[in-house]
């Protein structure tokens, strides 16, 4: 029988040849691969932990998720990367860094980028319901029934989350506040400089 | 031993890497002798005058508004401040205490700073006829001569006001390859600044008695006296003071290094003067080394044999604009526009006034704020040039006369991008802001300024990160207590549904729960009687 | 506006690049002298090329013209590829060129200062390319030549191809002026040291000074004095510290090595070390092109590699590739190299190179003393 095979095809041989070799190669390839892809794997999602590691951590909930890792997991998912006000640009841009994708600008129905604010409480009108307490996402309002609510000012976040919850309404959200310490220093961007 | 002391003037062996040769424009202040300035009306003293941030709130001001001062009168206090850093401000003239405020002092911010506002009322009497009495210091203990440096409001003068009673608090150790040494620093590098000079010419004598007691209270071997070339008058009065010293214990010697900016810079002293580089984790006294700066030391002096607080220092005033130039002693808290009258600089002509040196000092426009011990040169000069920036032709230039060797073309390449980690890795912290690179720039780009909006930005950058660490873990701390009440309310909820099971299930066996007292007392009564046997037979097996 | 320094040193970038531009004065002038108008009328329409290449792309960029153009950057540009290029270069060939170096391979990549190529040799290389037998036929030295083109000629040459030879007024372009008395051409010393190695000649009887070469001695001797005159506009930058030693003396030092090496090999197949440095466009390339600071290496000891490579690659493709002469390609492989040699050979910042071993202070020693006491002379022999 074999005598007849270049008859029906004079490359038959190195056809045979050919395919012989690529498909042991091939199957040498992907049972690497399948050991690797078992023995090394990882547990977990370890890209939602770094995207974690990059959002601001004030669980504000202004990108639609109830906190940062829900949200990272979003983006995880496939999610846009400019929904998280806090973080602002740099936050978009160490994003987008971290998953090589666009640089895309803030989504505006999300909120706008400010400056840090800090929850105060208005000592004279609070009446001491703790409705704050259980809206505060880091546990920063220190009070009980009845007793007088304060911010613990280094805790705060900035989130917003207390404001609404408050039936007399005596939460402001001042700007933090410029001092020698965390003073920041302009960009130079300047034409021309001036010398002696 | 007599046999150590000699007077040795050597020349240095070993030098740093980079460095410029600026135009010196030295002999325009130093050709005069020093004259004090007429003293002012009004003083504004800023609480906190060393480098240290962080402290005004842990400072007590202790006088309050309308109460009369002296010269030399303690203003603030640290007794109480748990700060060890604290250093007290002294009040510069005989008056009164007009205010105590918030204002803006020439921080490069432009923020405010608690201020006192003192108004002279009466002839500030000279330095000399204070006091007459001189103390004998080498009997008193090390505790103490700290003690009085730190009251009498002692830094360092050399311009980066650092306290001096922290830089003394421990003494220092020997070995054989670095003996202690106290290096005092005359350098004087950067252009126009002539007061260091000045003052060896004339206080030389007071100086080595200065940097003696220093070496007393950390224990040195060693004196080096290292000063730049460009000054042979100080050289020869520092030689014919040490010629003066009878008995000395200590090594005493001068070094004469070559004029080149920066080799004032603790640092590059130290590597001109030992030839070693600190690692990044290491100080100056890990070398067994400590630096001071003459005006320091005259302070000192000051301090411990005349029992005189700082309340004033030699200060450069020095430009083209200035009609005598030269080295004057300035109270603090004298605030310009004083010495643009004293002086008859006319304000059209003046467009900012430069503190320090041209490379490393600060401009300031407005003219209300107030020298302090910062301070050490004034320049006034006419109208500046301007010159236009432009692109980066990484020409290598800055890299060459970079004194710690960075990449100062990376580094600004990196600012200007944003890009902080990398900006890490090229070292951005050992970055001493000297302004060489900037100085040979051909496209004259503001590299000093890139760097410190970097590390600006990278301070803020580990501050946000720690804040949102601290957030993140509060959160998951909330998350983990909701988390357990929710499942402790489940439990009991679930706890509570099987009791009314139960309950329900008995109720139709036992409707009023009789049957089950009943069984219980029955159960009961059957225990004690088993109870009573065991322990019946226990007693007859122990007979 | 800005903080301090305030105080620089006059030298800014546009007195830079023009000095640069000075600097290649002797050897364009030498030039000129040797292979006639032609040097003249390139160096003058890839100047004006230049410089209205970068203000049209200047104008689309909508950056300002005149502070840019002040920078004598695309000038520098212009003059180098003027000088590369072959007199009687069709002028239409020169303004590919220029115009390709100044807007494709600078402005597209940001202007000054982000380019990673060097401008001229990337516009140098298209053309070398695109139109092999115009780039690679260079006039020999006016003096063998029988038609030698005055200035009206030479731009007409250039410019339309042909010309009248006045004597016998017959049209000639410029393949008939290539060619000599004798009737055949002669190239560059490089090019014809090539055809005749590949021929089967052997080095000594390529260079000998016998009569039947005389032409060879000639145009070879031209080149030699076209090179020392870049060398003397090199040391002319080097005297006044517009470049750094460096660059130049590495990329010489490893001609030397690898020409030593390979003529200790053979010597009748490859040339001496001292041809290499002389024939072609070495000087010009080492001192003005390999030099051009924004596309080369920028450490100090990164730029001694970067110089040692190209060095070598320049002998290796004059040796073994398939071009005569091939600064271009060295320069450009070696810029595609600069930024890993860069990020390879930084300098070890202050503090980080502790070996351990500490130097003590060498003072108030009693033994040392006579080592280092000077005494009251401290003002003479500082250093700087």
């Amino acid at each position: 029988m074999f005598e007849l095979i270049p008859e029906i095809s004079p490359w038959l041989v190195e056809m045979i040849q050919a395919i012989t070799v690529i498909t042991i190669f091939a199957g040498l390839c992907g049972a690497l691969l399948g050991y690797a892809s078992v023995y090394f794997k990882v547990e977990g999602d370890p890209i939602v932990e770094q995207i974690n590691a990059v959002l601001p951590q004030t669980q504000c909930g202004q990108c639609g998720h109830p906190g940062c890792k829900p949200y990272a997991q979003a983006i995880a998912d496939g999610e846009a990367i400019n929904r998280c006000p806090p973080g602002g640009e740099a936050g978009i841009k160490s994003l987008a860094n971290l998953l090589e994708l666009e640089i895309i600008p803030l989504n505006e129905e999300c909120g706008e980028e400010s400056l840090p604010r800090v929850a105060f409480i208005i000592e004279e009108e609070c009446i001491g319901c703790t409705k704050c307490i259980q809206a505060c996402p880091v546990d920063a309002i220190v009070g009980t029934a009845k007793q007088m609510h304060t911010v613990i000012v280094s805790e705060c976040t900035g989130c917003d989350l207390c404001v609404p919850p408050c039936p007399v309404d005596c939460i402001e959200m001042p700007f933090v506040e410029t001092n020698l310490i965390n003073w920041r220093q302009q960009k130079p961007n300047y034409q021309s400089i001036e010398l002696h | 031993m007599n046999s150590m002391h000699k007077n040795t003037t050597l020349n240095a062996t070993y030098k740093f890497h980079g460095g410029i040769h600026p135009t010196e424009n030295k002999l325009i202040s130093s050709s005069s002798s020093i004259v004090k300035l007429e003293p002012g009306k009004l003083f504004r003293i800023q609480v906190n005058q060393s480098s240290v941030q962080n402290v005004e709130q842990t400072i007590d001001i202790i006088v309050t508004k309308g109460q009369k001062v002296v010269l030399g009168e303690v203003l603030t206090s640290f007794q109480s401040s748990i700060n060890l850093l604290n250093v007290p401000v002294h009040s510069p003239c005989n008056g009164t205490v007009l205010e105590i405020e918030l204002f803006s002092c020439g921080h490069k911010s432009s923020l405010p700073e608690m201020t006192i506002i003192i108004q002279a009322n009466e002839e500030t009497p000279h330095e000399t006829s204070v006091t007459k009495l001189k103390n004998k210091w080498t009997e008193e203990s090390q505790k103490s001569l700290i003690n009085k440096i730190r009251n009498a409001g002692i830094v360092g003068l050399g311009g980066a006001t650092f306290p001096t009673h922290v830089k003394l608090s421990s003494p220092l150790s020997s070995d054989s390859i670095n003996p202690a040494t106290l290096i005092i620093n005359a350098m004087e590098c950067e252009p126009y600044i002539t007061c260091d000079d000045r003052l060896i010419r004339d206080y030389a004598n007071k100086i080595i008695e200065g940097a003696l007691i220093v070496s007393r209270i950390v224990n040195c071997e060693k004196i080096v006296f290292a000063i730049e070339d460009n000054k042979p008058e100080a050289v020869l009065a520092i030689q014919e003071s040490i010629k003066q010293i009878t008995e000395i214990e200590l090594g005493l010697s001068i070094l004469v290094a070559p004029t080149k900016y920066p080799s004032g810079g603790e640092k590059q002293l130290i590597q001109i003067v030992t030839g070693q580089e600190l690692t990044k984790q290491q100080l100056p006294k890990d070398l067994n080394i400590l630096v001071q700066n003459v005006a320091t030391l005259f302070a000192v002096y000051q301090a411990i044999v005349l029992n005189r607080n700082l309340t004033e220092r030699l200060v450069t005033i020095t430009g083209d604009l200035v009609d005598e130039p030269g080295n004057y002693w300035i109270p603090f808290g004298t605030p310009f526009s004083e010495i643009i009258t004293k002086f008859n600089i006319s304000k059209k002509d003046l467009d900012f006034i430069i503190i320090g040196g041209p490379l490393m000092g600060q401009k300031i426009s407005s003219f209300d704020i107030p020298t302090s011990k910062k301070v050490n040169c004034l320049i006034f000069n006419k109208r500046i040039v301007k010159v236009e920036v432009k692109d980066c032709i990484r020409c290598g230039e800055c890299e060459t006369v970079c004194p710690i060797k960075l990449l100062p073309q990376q580094l600004y390449w990196f600012s200007k991008s944003e890009q902080w980690k990398p900006m890490e890795q090229l070292d951005l912290k050992a970055c001493i802001e000297c302004g060489a690179c900037d100085y040979v720039c051909p496209s004259d780009i503001p590299l000093v300024d890139y760097f410190r909006f970097a590390k600006s930005e990278v301070k803020h950058l580990l501050f946000k990160e720690k804040a949102s660490e601290l957030s993140k873990q509060r959160f998951d701390n909330r998350e983990k207590r909701l988390n357990r009440i929710k499942l402790a309310r489940k439990a009991k909820q679930k706890k509570a549904t099987q009791d009314r099971k139960k309950a329900s299930e008995n109720k139709s066996i036992d409707p009023d729960g009789k049957k089950t007292a009943i069984l219980d007392a029955l159960n009961r009564v059957k225990n004690k009687t088993k109870q009573k046997n065991e322990t019946n037979t226990g007693l007859s097996n122990e007979e | 506006m800005r903080n301090n320094p305030f105080a620089t040193n006059t030298r800014t970038t546009n007195q830079l690049m023009l000095l640069v531009c000075a600097g290649l004065i002797p050897g364009a002038i030498t030039q000129f002298y040797f292979f006639g108008w032609g040097i003249l009328i390139n160096l003058i329409l890839c100047g004006v090329f230049a410089i209205s290449a970068e203000a049209l792309v200047l104008k689309i960029r909508k950056r300002s013209i005149l502070k840019t153009l002040k920078d004598n950057s695309a000038l520098l540009t212009g003059l180098l590829l003027g000088l590369a290029i072959p007199p009687l270069l069709p002028w239409w060939m020169s303004f590919i060129g220029v115009y390709f170096a100044i807007i494709f391979a600078k402005h597209l990549y940001g202007g000054l200062g982000y380019n990673p190529f060097n401008p001229a040799m990337i516009g140098y290389v298209l053309l070398l390319i695109s139109f092999p037998l115009a780039m690679t036929n260079w006039l020999p030295t006016s003096e063998l030549l029988t038609l030698k083109p005055d200035l009206m000629q030479s731009i007409e040459l250039t410019f339309f191809g042909v010309t009248n030879d006045s004597l016998s007024n017959i049209s000639k372009n410029v393949t008939d002026i290539k060619t000599l008395a004798d009737g055949f051409t002669m190239a560059t010393p490089l090019d014809h040291i090539r055809t005749s190695l590949t021929q089967g000649f052997m080095l000594s009887e390529i260079q000998s000074q016998s009569n039947e070469n005389v032409a060879f001695t000639i145009n070879s001797n031209s080149w030699i004095w076209v090179n020392i005159a870049y060398l003397v506009g090199g040391i002319y930058l080097l005297f006044l510290k517009i470049i750094r030693w460096h660059i130049p003396v590495s990329i010489m030092a490893s001609m030397v090595v690898s020409s030593i090496f390979l003529s200790m090999l053979d010597d009748q197949i490859y040339l001496s070390a001292s041809d290499h440095l002389f024939y072609g466009a070495s000087m010009l390339s080492v001192f003005f092109i390999a030099t051009d600071p924004v596309s080369a290496s920028t450490t100090q000891k990164g730029r001694l590699v970067y110089g040692a490579l190209i060095g070598f690659t320049l002998i290796m493709i004059r040796t073994f590739g398939s071009y005569p002469d091939a600064f271009a390609f060295a320069v450009i492989l070696l810029n595609i190299a600069s930024p890993t040699i860069d990020h390879y050979f930084r300098p070890k910042v202050y503090g980080t190179n502790i070996t351990g071993k500490k130097i003590p202070i060498k003072i108030m020693d009693d033994n040392l003393q006579k080592d280092n006491l000077r005494g009251n002379d401290f003002k003479d022999d500082h250093n700087e």
